[in-house]
């Protein structure tokens, strides 16, 4: 094949990876939630100088992080230590894990360009995916990317002609790389050793044995400090467990207990990467589809064991077959693992397709062998005919359906992306509104709150917490939005508190607002913040009307997927009569007025709040004054 | 002998999405009368005057009136049955025009059996009133099958004559089969017309406009045509469901996408045109095709549609799926014709195309596949409120329906056909006689996750009362919810009934918004109900209970939600 062919065919067989890009760089924010504000502790060691490699290499659950923790402190000093950097580093460990699957395609179908291109194209649709949100736009994910990586990096160097030297030398760095970032890599060890020990074009039986005892010293060497040091005790703030403690999941004698919870767990991560589409319930789905996605695999095993004799398709499955061993292995200890933390449905969260993925590459992949190879066989015309047609048939269906999850996965960034700037807003403010939905920064109050603030303090919490209420932090956009689009839709007024409900959409950003405030006026005409009313949205779904004509339904509109109730102490207000509402943007750090206020009123009667069409405000209301003291970027 | 049952298998396996669909329907019809299936309460009074161009529709409703009680269910068969026939006369269709390789015809037939019994288009699965607006779409089927037959010419054309008149008197759509049924004997030969073509065309073209002039005449027919925009929607409805895009944003654009490439397949190459072989092959796809264009651009007067947001609906995918259907075999012809071409001067391009049909057979399958499961959707949706439909009707001389919108017809109106039918039995169940509970009788009580009375807010003169309901076994919606009173332990009393609000939403995964905080919506939110009694509507006595009772309008059962709530009685009224 010619070199420009070649080129266009790479290019193309790489495009999902540059449409995935573009998509990722669309929603990606730099937000620190759950785990990545652990970079809080990290950082201020760091700048303390207090930091040392015990606690780089010390159990994050039961995972050891020090490598995605050495990526952090090496953004931190040679950058600025932006979240985006390292969602940068973690889509281009990706990259680099698909031109390993490349390779690795190549040797596997010599001298056919069809075979490699396409299912490079199929592996990069799966590996690239949004449905894989929360892999490519949550920076801790570095930790979730590098034992898939160090998987295919073993696979193409053990499917090399390199030197047994070369080669072990490789493994090892691909599985410490691997098993310092997440307790998935452990299983690398065992996944070097067993195909070392099968393949039949390895090395001579004396420099096979060589490499197996080695590998077995190296194994020990450090899967013993990694199970024992500091008595494998977490020490992570963000974890499902307290700090000192091991992780339940780790506690064997539970597991005949919890084993059908265990299973159900596994068979989620295992089903996840086909089990959405728009009408079924992912968790109704998914069991099919592990059993599926298993039952092709068993089926791709016990074909390969027919045909052991041939050592070359031997050799030519076995990464593949390693490959799908890896991701169901691993997801079953996942299973087991997190079947004693949470509901087996928790399987399902898109971060794990990360791993099941690669069973549903290696399926394709053997698919793709074995089908070849029968071909090759058959003295049967029908399976002649009908073999290439079936298969033509299942890559149609898979694109389609791929081209499916990666809609659903572009609207999951688009949820991902809205909830994070939501955070950044309560963030904002972590230390004036205490946030009511706190698991959109971490697990419990206090705790996100000290590590925000850990992080502001040291400097890497963009943009910094606000240091008063002023809304002037903010740019006032002048014009009100839509009212069909932001709506104060009722208030109430009780002994202490003003309550007002209503919803807010900013069309400009094409997503609900990231918050709502609520100000008063001070006595200098300084518009000053006396709520931050949050969002309690329900995630976009398109609901055609047209359905459901004599149906008598309620259909969702802005008020379920923008809606929000919030109130206001009276005693904030300090007297002031006249409550504005704001929706926040707080990717641009700009609030937009709604084209209504709440107005208060007192007299014989009692007390009293309506709504009222708001005169016009906007930036004027900052002008006159001076900028606020905090340093904030606004 | 292996052959003849491998045949009879694929034959079976290609006509599979018919069972399904017969399945489906039977397990979602309902025999409820929404929106045009009032009318027929006039034609059992005999107040109505036979529309001749409705006439068909009515001579099926008096027959099922006066034959079997008006079951609506027996209309819902009838559609599938159309649709049987329709898919049966593809079928000869493909094995007129693609030959008789055993993938290629059943593997088509099953493409095109999955687009036709797509129950995407539940509405007129499921609803009387519509079945027969799938009358043009065989007729034109069947018509497309004569005119390749080898029976004379005459008798070929009073066949198609008459399959296209009923057609006509069954639905204003089957106007568009007149044009595009004349051009059907033209093209194939080509040169000058025969004498018995010219025949053929002027006999046609006389029962065409004496169709038209019916039509007009009746005044059935809206003006104008389509915009574009609405043009393409109702070309694009079926495949716009699948994703997460609003349809109406998606649909024009997969409507454009799918006329491209049926114009592209039908056209192209050009040349292949000039071959007679081609033409008769290649025609009744371009005609089936042709009609569902005719029907997008003429949508107002032919589908009496208003606008884009009306192309959408369940109803009018037909339109979409038959392009679909005629694409398919364009497509495999176009295909064939490139590989042709190839095979001589790039033989491995030739030899990549020979899978490409298989490959564009996967995309469909996916589509098509993901566009039955919406239609289940829409069809177990469509029973939910047909259902509380029922439930309104069976106490509708006690209580005012909440939402009488799943009447399809105002009230009053409502009111009167009801009142006819009840009263010549073609109305089932009959409704509830004075205030007891009518045809229903009481069940197990609801498990406290599947139903909740959240709010009991006792005023000086009323009694709310908020909650929610869904019923576990059939796995929908609660059919209503029926508070009943009873005193000590006489009989319960019917004394409100509240009809359900459901916030509609596909099921959104909680664990796909872990670290987002989203508000899912469980059954608390979409099966809500909220009711009001009158103090005033609640018996005397010192020992009054009101229960609250989930209704199931299906098995006629009532399933208590939550606990009897005791009434007491003080100076100011009555509270629990």
């Amino acid at each position: 094949m010619r070199w420009p062919t070649r080129a266009l065919l790479l290019l193309l067989a790489f495009s999902p990876a540059v449409l995935s890009a573009g998509i990722a760089a669309r929603y990606a924010v730099e937000v620190p939630i759950w785990d990545d504000l652990e970079r809080a502790t990290l950082l201020q060691r760091w700048n303390d100088g207090t930091l040392d490699w015990h606690y780089v290499y010390s159990p994050h659950i039961e995972h050891r992080m020090g490598v995605p923790r050495l990526i952090t402190l090496a953004s931190a000093s040679l950058g600025d230590g932006s979240l985006l950097t390292e969602q940068v580093i973690i889509f281009g460990i990706v990259v680099l894990t698909a031109l390993l699957v490349h390779g690795l395609l190549l040797r596997t179908f010599p001298a056919r360009p069809g075979a490699v291109y396409g299912l490079t194209f199929l592996a990069n649709v799966l590996l690239f995916s949004p449905l894989q949100w929360e892999t490519f736009l949550f920076s801790i994910q570095t930790t979730f990317v590098i034992p898939p990586f160090g998987l295919c990096l073993v696979l193409l160097t053990l499917r090399s002609r390199r030197g047994p030297a070369l080669k072990f030398a490789l493994c090892f760095l691909a599985a410490v790389l691997a098993s310092n970032s997440f307790s998935h890599g452990v299983v690398l060890w065992g996944v070097v050793f067993a195909i070392v020990a099968l393949q039949r074009s390895f090395a001579p039986a004396r420099v096979r044995s060589a490499f197996l005892a080695a590998w077995l010293v190296a194994s020990a060497a450090v899967l013993v400090p990694h199970f024992t040091v500091d008595g494998y005790a977490n020490t992570s703030n963000f974890s499902y467990v307290e700090i000192g403690e091991r992780a339940p999941g780790l506690q064997l004698r539970s597991l005949p207990s919890r084993l059908p919870k265990a299973a159900a767990f596994a068979s989620a991560v295992l089903g996840s990467p086909l089990a959405r589409t728009t009408v079924l319930d992912p968790r109704d789905v998914v069991p099919w589809t592990a059993t599926a996605l298993l039952g092709l695999f068993g089926a791709a095993i016990f074909g390969v064991l027919r045909r052991w004799r041939d050592r070359e398709l031997w050799d030519r499955c076995l990464p593949w077959l390693a490959m799908g061993g890896y991701a169901a292995v691993t997801c079953i200890a996942v299973g087991i693992g997190r079947s004693a933390l949470n509901k087996w449905s928790y399987g399902l969260v898109p971060h794990y397709i990360t791993v099941s993925t690669y069973l549903v590459l290696a399926d394709a992949v053997l698919t793709g062998v074995l089908a070849g190879d029968l071909l090759r066989h058959t003295a049967w015309p029908f399976l002649r005919a009908a073999l290439p047609r079936a298969l033509a048939v299942a890559a149609g269906g898979l694109l389609t359906f791929q081209a499916l999850q990666w809609g659903i996965g572009v609207a999951g960034m688009h949820e991902w992306k809205s909830a994070r700037l939501q955070s950044r807003t309560d963030m904002l403010y972590l230390n004036q509104f205490p946030p009511k939905f706190v698991r959109r920064v971490g697990g419990d109050l206090e705790e996100a709150s000290t590590m925000v603030n850990r992080l502001n303090d040291v400097g890497y919490l963009v943009p910094p917490m606000l240091k008063d209420t002023s809304l002037c932090h903010f740019a006032l956009a002048d014009a009100p939005l839509d009212p069909a689009e932001a709506r104060l839709a009722s208030v109430r007024l009780t002994q202490s508190e003003v309550l007002v409900s209503g919803w807010a959409w900013i069309s400009a950003a094409g997503r609900r607002a990231d918050g709502v405030l609520l100000s008063v006026r001070d006595a200098d005409g300084r518009p000053r913040v006396v709520a931050l009313v949050e969002l309690n949205e329900v995630p976009y779904t398109a609901v055609p009307e047209s359905d459901y004509r004599f149906g008598g339904v309620h259909l969702p509109g802005l008020e379920t997927f923008a809606g929000f109730r919030g109130k206001v102490p009276l005693a904030r207000l300090n007297g002031a009569s006249e409550i504005r509402a704001w929706a926040v943007d707080s990717e641009r750090m700009r609030v937009h007025p709604f084209a209504q206020q709440v107005v208060l009123h007192a007299n014989e009667a009692g007390r009293s709040a309506e709504l009222r069409p708001a005169p016009a405000i906007g930036g004027a209301a900052c002008r006159d004054t001076h900028p606020p003291s905090s340093d904030d970027d606004a | 002998m292996i052959r003849t049952v491998a045949r009879i298998a694929a034959a079976l396996l290609a006509f599979a999405p018919a069972a399904a669909c017969a399945l489906l329907i039977a397990r979602h019809a309902v025999d409820v009368p929404v929106a045009g299936d009032w009318a027929r309460a006039d034609v059992l009074a005999g107040n109505a005057a036979l529309a001749p161009t409705s006439a068909v529709p009515q001579l099926v409703a008096k027959i099922n009136l006066n034959a079997f009680g008006n079951d609506l269910r027996l209309e819902m068969a009838l559609a599938w049955a159309l649709l049987l026939a329709t898919a049966l006369c593809v079928h000869g269709l493909l094995r007129a025009t693609l030959g008789t390789r055993p993938a290629r015809l059943y593997g088509s037939t099953f493409l095109a059996n999955l687009l036709l019994f797509s129950p995407l288009q539940w509405e007129n699965l499921l609803w009387a009133d519509q079945a027969l607006s799938l009358v043009p779409g065989a007729a034109l089927c069947a018509s497309l099958l004569l005119l390749r037959s080898g029976s004379p010419g005459a008798l070929r054309f009073a066949a198609c004559a008459i399959i296209t008149s009923v057609a006509s008197l069954s639905a204003p759509s089957a106007l568009a089969l007149w044009p595009v049924l004349l051009i059907a004997p033209v093209v194939p030969r080509g040169g000058a017309p025969s004498r018995g073509t010219r025949a053929f065309i002027a006999g046609w073209t006389l029962l065409a406009l004496a169709a038209l002039g019916l039509h007009v005449l009746g005044g059935g027919l809206g003006g104008g045509t389509a915009t574009p925009r609405s043009a393409a929607t109702l070309l694009g409805a079926a495949f716009s469901r699948t994703t997460l895009i609003q349809p109406r944003l998606l649909a024009p654009w997969a409507g454009a996408a799918l006329a491209l490439l049926f114009a592209l397949c039908a056209a192209w190459p050009a040349a292949a045109w000039r071959s007679a072989a081609t033409r008769e092959r290649r025609l009744p796809w371009v005609l089936l095709g042709g009609y569902a264009l005719l029907l997008a651009v003429a949508s107002p007067t032919l589908l009496g549609t208003t606008g884009p947001d009306d192309a959408l609906l369940p109803r009018h995918s037909g339109a979409s799926l038959a392009l679909c259907v005629a694409t398919i075999p364009l497509a495999i012809l176009a295909l064939d014709e490139l590989r042709d071409r190839l095979a001589a001067r790039r033989p491995r391009c030739a030899d990549v195309l020979e899978w490409a049909p298989a490959f564009g057979a996967g995309i469909l399958l996916v589509a098509a596949g993901l566009g039955w499961l919406v239609g289940t959707a829409g069809m177990a949706e469509w029973k939910s409120a047909r259902l509380q439909a029922r439930t309104a009707l069976v106490f509708l001389d006690r209580f005012e329906p909440q939402h009488s919108e799943r009447f399809g017809a105002p009230l009053a109106e409502v009111r009167r056909a009801a009142d006819t039918l009840e009263r010549f039995g073609a109305l089932r169940p009959r409704g509830a006689s004075g205030d007891g509970l009518g045809p229903y009788r009481v069940g197990t009580p609801l498990a406290a996750e599947w139903g909740r009375i959240k709010r009991a807010t006792p005023t000086s003169s009323h009694l709310a009362l908020a909650g929610y309901a869904w019923l576990p076994g059939p796995n929908r919606r609660s059919d209503g919810v029926l508070i009943t009173a009873r005193v000590g332990d006489g009989p319960r009393r019917a004394v409100a009934l509240a009809e359900l609000q459901a916030l509609v939403l596909p099921p959104i995964g909680e664990h796909d918004y872990i670290y987002n905080d989203a508000r899912i919506p469980g059954i608390d939110e979409r099966a809500t109900w909220a009711a009001s009694l009158p103090a005033a509507s609640l018996p005397a006595g010192p020992h009054v209970v009101l229960e609250v009772f989930a209704v199931d309008s299906e098995a006629f059962v009532l399933h208590r939600i939550g606990e009897p709530i005791p009434v007491h009685a003080t100076p100011g009224g009555e509270t629990p």
